[in-house]
């Protein structure tokens, strides 16, 4: 699978740790920041929910403190669904019931847990049915007003 | 405070509890729905919500859904919204002291009742911290411009 990768100063270690564990199996594309420098994370999630809405990569992670700042900016963008992946479960129900093509991580996660969710965040194929009539009203929405 | 808060089907029952909770600290509560455990479309009550905030006719608005991860999708599209979804009281502090969030979201199926009304009633309590916070949520707003018609 084609991944984009981004995260802010805080999630750096997170991301580094995810490209070697993804590596093996995924193409993945690290979009920064590239050091525990302090930085914005609009910028790192813009980039990724960019590139992931024009479809030159599947789906996207991003890690920042909370996980949240970052989720919020990527949303901002049209086609983008980011959702938090604090567990496990809502890793894999963001995409079976709501299609998402970027997922987003607290630094404050254990790795352990972050690799478990990725895992099936990557793997969890979306269920359609009334599932996508709810997101057929986001794209509605963003159509008339974005 | 002016509260408002929705939910879907699954989020009903957390719903009503929080309103009690709520209306218990002193705070007005608006109910904008869903008002029984039919099924609903969630993105309906996200941005009937999300609209209302922005509109500054309530100063903060609280969506449940199942997970807490669909609503921040939808909300999150309406320009000036900031919807976070917390799962601890931890989350609940962060959401308010870095990304000033006006709309917390909520998971009814993932995190318990009571752990709930922990994080609503910090959520509330924590202040906005501005700084380098406010330098990020100013480049937020920028990206919304980028895609605002």
């Amino acid at each position: 699978m084609k991944i984009a990768i981004g995260s802010d100063h805080r999630g750096f270690r997170h991301k580094t740790e995810l490209i070697k564990y993804l590596s093996k199996n995924n193409t993945i594309k690290d979009f920064g920041t590239f050091s525990e420098e302090s930085c914005d994370y609009p910028d790192f999630a813009y980039k990724v929910a960019k590139t992931v809405a024009s479809k030159k990569f599947e789906r996207g992670i991003l890690i920042c403190g909370s996980g949240n700042g970052i989720c919020i900016a990527a949303n901002k963008v049209k086609g983008i669904r980011a959702a938090l992946g604090y567990s496990t479960k809502a890793a894999e129900f963001s995409v079976r019931h709501n299609n998402a093509n970027i997922i987003c991580f607290s630094e404050d996660f254990p790795l352990a847990t972050v690799k478990k969710a990725v895992k099936k965040f990557l793997a969890a194929k979306f269920e359609g049915g009334r599932h996508l009539m709810r997101i057929q009203k986001i794209k509605k929405i963003e159509e008339e007003s974005l | 405070m002016n509260i408002i808060i929705g939910s879907d089907h699954s989020g009903f029952k957390l719903k009503e509890n929080l309103k009690k909770f709520l209306q218990g600290l002193g705070h007005t509560v608006f109910d904008f729905g869903c008002y029984s455990e039919e099924a609903v479309d969630w993105p309906d009550i996200a941005f009937l919500v999300a609209e209302a905030i922005v509109k500054k006719d309530y100063e903060k608005g609280i969506l449940i859904d199942g997970t807490g991860g669909a609503m921040p999708l939808a909300a999150n599209k309406v320009p000036g919204i900031r919807a976070v979804c917390a799962y601890n009281e931890l989350t609940g502090k962060f959401a308010s002291e870095h990304d000033d969030a006006n709309i917390l979201c909520l998971g009814a199926r993932m995190v318990g009742d009571l752990e709930c009304q922990e994080i609503v009633k910090v959520w509330l309590e924590t202040k906005y911290a501005g700084g380098r916070h406010q330098r990020r949520l100013d480049k937020v707003a920028e990206i919304e411009k980028k895609y605002s018609k």
